[in-house]
């Protein structure tokens, strides 16, 4: 580990060292950066807990973070694409291509061969982003805007611009409790976000992958230098992005129990990219990390539930969640120059 | 490393006279090439459906896409100056709401189509300051602005569609979107100026070039002593006004304020419209012809759909496949070349 950033910055040359360090620093996660999120989540917290004590029911508790789960999910897929100093456009229409083909294909040949499709369906639309980022080596941000029209014109096709239903009958009952079921005290999809944060814990700083991905988006030619695949490894990136967009998908579908071809539109996407920008990671690529995605999915999460608990209307907060979002990343920009 | 900027530098110098250049004459091959695939795509059209070369269905086309050509004339000055605005839509949804509220109060149309603009061009002020003064990445800038200016549309109105303005009002709202001058539709009108407008303010006029230099190399632009943060604060005040003034349009042809009026793919279609017509996302290569071609395109070929009777489903896939592939061609070229 610490032997591929020495000679990463030796191989770049001396003006780099600096960033090379900077990559390095951010490759073991300051503590003090997420600190300082999980600290104005605390603050939050107890603001609504003063003002509205049922702000800490433990329902609440558990019906916040059912709702987290989802947009942390798709957010974490989408912080390996801008770590990788991409951007993926693509997760929400992903999420209703998922979908309609899962419930359609659940209706016809049962909740196995619908989850598998599901998947596969997600899953190739990110591949084929990466294909086209990584070989043909189009911008992401072009690539991914095209799919969307690509994507959720098919999934509208699909059905007719219709939605699908009949998914409530009891033979289903395990495809809803993909999104619905609890294991113990926990909704299944908590117990999925955390899978994904370990998973991709590990795949971020335990593994090579994870720091080809951060050695790209720092910067790209001197990760090539070095002899990182980075057609290689951009493919795997908007895979993945593609991937978690369907489980997201997965779970929202099985949740309202019916494919909606317009299920994952445009507040969907804006909210996993807010998510990874609220944490601080930088849409420049090569800094950030996945702990200050949840922090970001938690204070998106946890402030719309406790404006909602205050009686705020939904308005005001898409001014309040925009104002973070341009407040939050101001303030990181100004802790970096001063350093 | 070293090398690398170091060639990328003397480029910017050497190259700057021979790329104006061709900006000015605005005949770059690629041009002729996409216009090209235009007739091809009208030929086609024309062939397969007798309804596509009328002239009312020009006129229709025309009229549909001249929201869109504002729009876009507003993303090509940012995309131009290597940002984005991804606060447009919204920013169409506040437009339509305040000046259809001040029609309603009885100000009139003229002091709605003022303070609506204005209200529009507000929000590119702040996300000008926000990229320009405070050096903010213009995605997030924009991105938080899209979000602020959708609550602020839905606000306005409780969420709720402005309807009803007083019936003297209502005659001149909707001749300015939905009527003719000298048989030729109002929004075309509109439309056309703003592209003679544009065009001789990206060729003719300093600002006009210093977004070019800003796009095309900021420290270079920045060390010749143009102001870098005034250009910005300009080309996002500019965005907003434009898309402003096509919310204004888009509201007089549905004669009502509607808070989500921005919501849909209208964003999407002007960013999708500019990339076809060949401006680089980097900034610094493009320009205000390639945009209208790109325009053209898309409303082309989906009337030409429509008369096919393709679905609107369909037409989406298709609309996607083409934004990939002609940047796709592009970069191809520029790797043989």
């Amino acid at each position: 580990m610490s032997k591929l950033t020495g000679d990463l910055s030796a191989s770049v040359g001396i003006q780099r060292s600096e960033e090379a360090l900077r990559w390095r620093k951010n490759y073991r996660q300051i503590p003090l950066d997420v600190m300082v999120l999980f600290l104005g989540l605390l603050v939050m917290c107890t603001v609504f807990a003063v003002l509205r004590p049922q702000f800490l029911n433990i329902r609440n508790f558990i019906n916040v973070f059912r709702q987290i789960a989802v947009v942390f999910i798709m957010a974490s897929g989408q912080t390996f694409v801008i770590l990788s100093a991409g951007i993926d456009l693509s997760q929400g229409a992903i999420v209703s291509l998922v979908s309609v083909v899962s419930a359609d294909i659940v209706i016809r040949y049962g909740v196995f061969w619908g989850m598998i499709a599901g998947l596969g369906a997600g899953t190739l639309c990110g591949l084929i982003s990466g294909f086209l980022v990584g070989k043909a080596r189009v911008q992401p941000f072009i690539v991914t805007l095209g799919m969307i029209f690509v994507v959720s014109g098919g999934a509208l096709l699909y059905t007719g611009g219709v939605a699908i239903f009949g998914l409530d009958r009891p033979i289903y009952q395990a495809f809803f409790w993909f999104g619905g079921g609890y294991i113990g005290p926990i909704p299944v999809p908590v117990i999925l976000a955390i899978a994904v944060l370990v998973i991709f814990y590990v795949l971020m700083y335990r593994i090579q992958f994870g720091r080809h991905v951060f050695a790209i988006g720092g910067n790209e030619n001197a990760a090539m230098a070095y002899g990182v695949n980075v057609a290689k490894t951009k493919i795997l990136v908007y895979t993945l992005s593609g991937f978690t967009a369907t489980l997201g998908g997965l779970i929202l579908t099985s949740r309202i129990l019916s494919g909606q071809p317009y299920l994952g539109g445009f507040p969907l996407l804006m909210e996993s990219i807010a998510s990874v920008v609220i944490g601080g990671t930088s849409l420049a690529g090569g800094e950030g990390g996945i702990f200050r995605t949840l922090m970001g999915a938690l204070i998106i999460g946890f402030l719309g539930n406790g404006l909602n608990i205050l009686g705020v209307s939904t308005f005001v907060q898409q001014i309040v969640i925009g104002m973070i979002i341009v407040v939050s990343v101001w303030f990181s920009m100004m802790r970096n120059q001063r350093t | 490393m070293a090398k690398h900027y170091l060639t990328r530098d003397l480029g910017a110098i050497t190259g700057v006279k021979e790329s104006f250049r061709f900006r000015f004459t605005g005949l770059h091959w690629e041009n002729v090439v996409l216009f090209g695939a235009f007739l091809l795509m009208c030929g086609v059209f024309t062939v397969l459906s007798p309804a596509f070369l009328t002239i009312d269905n020009i006129l229709n086309v025309l009229r549909q896409s001249s929201v869109v050509l504002f729009l876009a004339s507003g993303q090509t000055l940012v995309l131009l100056s290597g940002g984005i605005d991804l606060s447009q839509g919204s920013i169409v949804s506040v437009v339509s709401v305040v000046t259809a509220d001040v029609i309603l109060r009885g100000y009139g149309v003229f002091a709605g189509a003022l303070l609506g603009i204005a209200s529009g061009t507000l929000c590119g002020l702040f996300t000008g300051v926000w990229v320009g003064k405070a050096r903010l990445n213009p995605f997030i800038a924009t991105l938080g602005m899209n979000y602020i200016a959708a609550g602020i549309a839905l606000l306005y109105t409780g969420g709720d569609a402005i309807y009803g303005l007083p019936e003297e009002s209502v005659k001149i709202f909707g001749w300015l979107g939905e009527g003719y001058l000298a048989g030729i539709p109002v929004p075309i009108i509109f439309a056309a100026a703003n592209l003679g407008v544009i065009y001789c303010f990206l060729n003719h006029t300093r600002l006009g070039r210093h977004i070019y230099a800003t796009g095309g190399n900021e420290e270079t632009t920045m060390v010749s002593g143009i102001s870098v943060a005034r250009v910005k604060i300009w080309v996002y005040v500019l965005s907003a006004l434009l898309a402003s003034i096509g919310g204004f349009i888009l509201s007089a042809r549905t004669i009502s304020g509607q808070p989500i009026l921005g919501g849909g793919s209208l964003l999407l279609e002007s960013i999708g419209s500019v990339v076809i017509g060949g401006t680089s996302l980097f900034g610094g290569e493009g320009g205000i012809l390639r945009t209208l071609l790109g325009v053209m395109i898309m409303s082309f070929m989906v009337n030409g759909l429509n008369l096919l009777a393709t679905s609107t489903y369909m037409q989406d896939m298709i609309v996607g496949g083409i934004i990939i592939f002609s940047v796709w061609i592009g970069i191809l070229r520029q790797r043989q070349g």
